[in-house]
């Protein structure tokens, strides 16, 4: 991964193309960077195969890139089966406190 | 590792010593199964403490855990890479992405998410009218751990996962 300026829009993206790459479970990935902190990347991963349990409020899985480096960042993913997804867009399933859709970006497969 | 780390640690290498122990002495898949999970699962949660705050309470997918390996700077990828069995780091992502389904089938198998009417290893189902015991019951994934080289690689690379944390996490 290459990065100069630190753009959260390109991590994004390499995020989502790398992971749609390695399991082909992964249906869509949407980067969420509404109210998100500087140089924190939000992702939705929707995912038809995975092991996923339809309980309780919905966590991110966070993980830090390099956090001595320049381009040092965190990563937030939430994994969600399309149902899961398809009841978050209807607003009958809640995002972790603070997740917005407003201004999303879709990656699909290409 | 941290203090988190050390401890999720310890539990995984005992996990995973039953594990090797149940393989060892052939015991039933239902068991290798149940054993394989619980240590894919520890595996991740383990390798998410490194934050320093608790990964998700619900289930940690095994293939995040490659996959998030898989995302760290390059050079560290290439040395995780080796560490894993894997000559090169590009050999490590075409690996996952082959391996990923059946990855995500074992987790499947957990009886939380395989329901009422599905094989899990832990308990007979259906729960109201109990037809199949794990013990005698043929899971058509433990088939494919027996015959596909790149799935029996699975568990060499778990086996390798789990002694070279120390080195990755």
């Amino acid at each position: 991964m290459i990065a100069t300026k630190f753009n959260p829009l390109e991590w994004a993206a390499e995020y989502a193309q790398r992971h749609m790459e390695t399991d082909p479970g992964i249906c869509g990935v949407y980067y969420l960077p509404d109210r998100a902190a500087e140089r924190e990347i939000r992702l939705v991963e929707v995912n038809e195969i995975a092991a996923i349990r339809d309980e309780g409020e919905l966590e991110p899985l966070e993980f830090g890139f390099d956090p001595a480096g320049d381009d040092a960042h965190t990563v937030k993913i939430l994994d969600v089966s399309p149902d899961q997804w398809t009841r978050i867009g209807r607003g009958k399933l809640r995002l972790p406190a603070g997740w917005s859709l407003d201004n999303m970006r879709p990656f699909h497969r290409g | 590792m941290n203090s988190y780390q050390r401890i999720w640690f310890e539990q995984l290498q005992s996990d995973h010593s039953v594990l090797v122990v149940l393989r060892k002495q052939g015991a039933a898949p239902c068991h290798q199964l149940h054993y394989l999970q619980m240590a894919t699962e520890k595996l991740g949660k383990a390798y998410f403490w490194r934050t320093g705050g608790p990964p998700p309470k619900s289930h940690v997918s095994f293939v995040r855990f490659l996959q998030v390996l898989d995302d760290r700077p390059r050079a560290e990828v290439d040395r995780i890479a080796k560490w894993l069995g894997f000559s090169r780091a590009v050999l490590l992502h075409e690996w996952i992405r082959q391996v990923s389904p059946l990855a995500h089938a074992l987790e499947r198998l957990a009886p939380a998410l395989a329901g009422d009417s599905g094989p899990n290893p832990e308990y007979p189902w259906p729960r109201a009218a109990p037809a199949f015991a794990p013990a005698s019951f043929t899971f058509p994934i433990w088939g494919e751990f027996k015959n596909a080289s790149r799935d029996r690689m699975l568990l060499q690379v778990i086996d390798t996962a789990v002694v070279q944390f120390p080195n990755y996490c």
